[in-house]
């Protein structure tokens, strides 16, 4: 059978951008949509009550509009997240502080995981670890090690994502229980860290042969 | 139109509650859900004249609602609710036997109409 050709790391990184793109798009859309009928029911009940139908519910009122600030707050967030990780395609290698960067992954990765069924359990370290690295291939980086834990995940579906911090390197674990079928979305995945982690000049664990548990453990320098 | 039997699914819950209040001043009752499993069981437990339908939700998605939905009440008509807008452009391939599709964020006035001609629809379909 012929294979497709594989991609370069760049079109996969186009790809995956993409990917990530269409995801925010689709949270906004939905953020969008809040605010729409949180006003358009602000505007029903002033209607309404114009009208002399029923006087407006101060209370009700009050919550709409909470509703609406803190939907366009939620917004701002998203955005922001977009814009942290539009503008790292571009950005040189420079000093990133490596739990944020998980952590705005997580949560770029965490729609996709949802509509799976699968929560990212935070449980980094409340402090910083800067490293010296190209942001957008860590963002890829850690996006496909989510996407390689989130494989096939049966029962309790969350998956853990953890890390330590050493004097040269830091190391990045996501652990979850279920063991992992070694299916060809399997392969890609784990080929796809294998080439971003040779070039981010770091190394990569899969933990695939435990019974009931899998794990992936990065490690990247610190300096 | 009196008596429209209307089901809401979406997992933003804050949406399909403010939905349903705006469908509620405007004289249609409808009940909501907030995922796919819980939505195939209250259309399984009673008849629905409309079910509106969110593509993207965690665990069942609203495509295979939607195919369950066909095989078990073919008579009950299903509008999608997306964000994709493909659809929006006019792919309808991605409808897949739903009655007709809305784009987020909602105009109320045109899911109103839409789900009126679904139960028109609905009805047409149940006579012998």
């Amino acid at each position: 059978m012929n294979q497709p050709p594989s991609r370069s790391l760049e079109s996969e990184g186009l790809a995956f951008f993409g990917i990530v793109t269409a995801s925010i798009s689709h949270e906004l859309k939905n953020v969008a949509a809040i605010i729409n009928e949180s006003a358009g029911l602000l505007h029903d009940l002033s209607v309404g009550a114009q009208a002399g139908r029923k006087p407006l519910d101060p209370a009700r009122v009050m919550k709409l509009s909470a509703d609406i600030v803190r939907n366009v707050e939620r917004s701002v967030s998203i955005l922001n997240r977009m814009n942290r990780f539009a503008h790292s395609v571009d950005e040189p290698k420079q000093t990133v502080d490596l739990f944020a960067l998980c952590r705005d992954t997580m949560a770029l990765a965490a729609r996709a995981a949802v509509s799976r069924g699968i929560e990212l359990i935070d449980e980094l370290p409340n402090q910083t670890a800067p490293i010296p690295s190209f942001p957008f291939g860590l963002y890829r980086l850690l996006y496909q090690a989510i996407q390689i834990a989130v494989l096939d995940v049966q029962g309790k579906p969350s998956v853990h994502l953890s890390a330590t911090l050493a004097p040269t390197l830091v190391r990045v674990q996501l652990r979850r229980d279920g063991s992992l079928m070694c299916t060809e979305e399997h392969r890609t995945r784990r080929e796809a860290i294998e080439k971003l982690m040779q070039a981010l000049g770091g190394c990569v664990r899969i933990d695939e042969n435990m019974p009931d548990a899998m794990g992936v453990q990065l490690e990247l320098p610190t300096s | 139109m009196d008596g429209m039997r209307v089901l809401l699914v979406d997992d933003e819950e804050e949406l399909v509650e403010t939905i349903a209040e705006r469908l509620e001043l405007r004289g249609i009752v409808a009940e909501t859900v907030t995922n796919g499993e819980e939505a195939l069981q209250r259309v399984l437990e009673k008849p629905f004249d409309v079910v509106l339908l969110d593509v993207k939700m965690p665990g069942l998605g609203g495509m295979e609602v939607l195919k369950l939905i066909r095989m078990q009440r073919p008579n009950t008509q299903v509008i999608l609710i997306t964000g994709h807008a493909s659809v929006e452009n006019g792919d309808r391939r991605l409808l897949e036997g739903a009655f007709d599709f809305i784009v987020k964020p909602v105009d109320i006035e045109v899911l109103v109409d839409k789900m009126k001609e679904a139960t028109q629809r609905r009805k047409e379909s149940d006579k012998p």
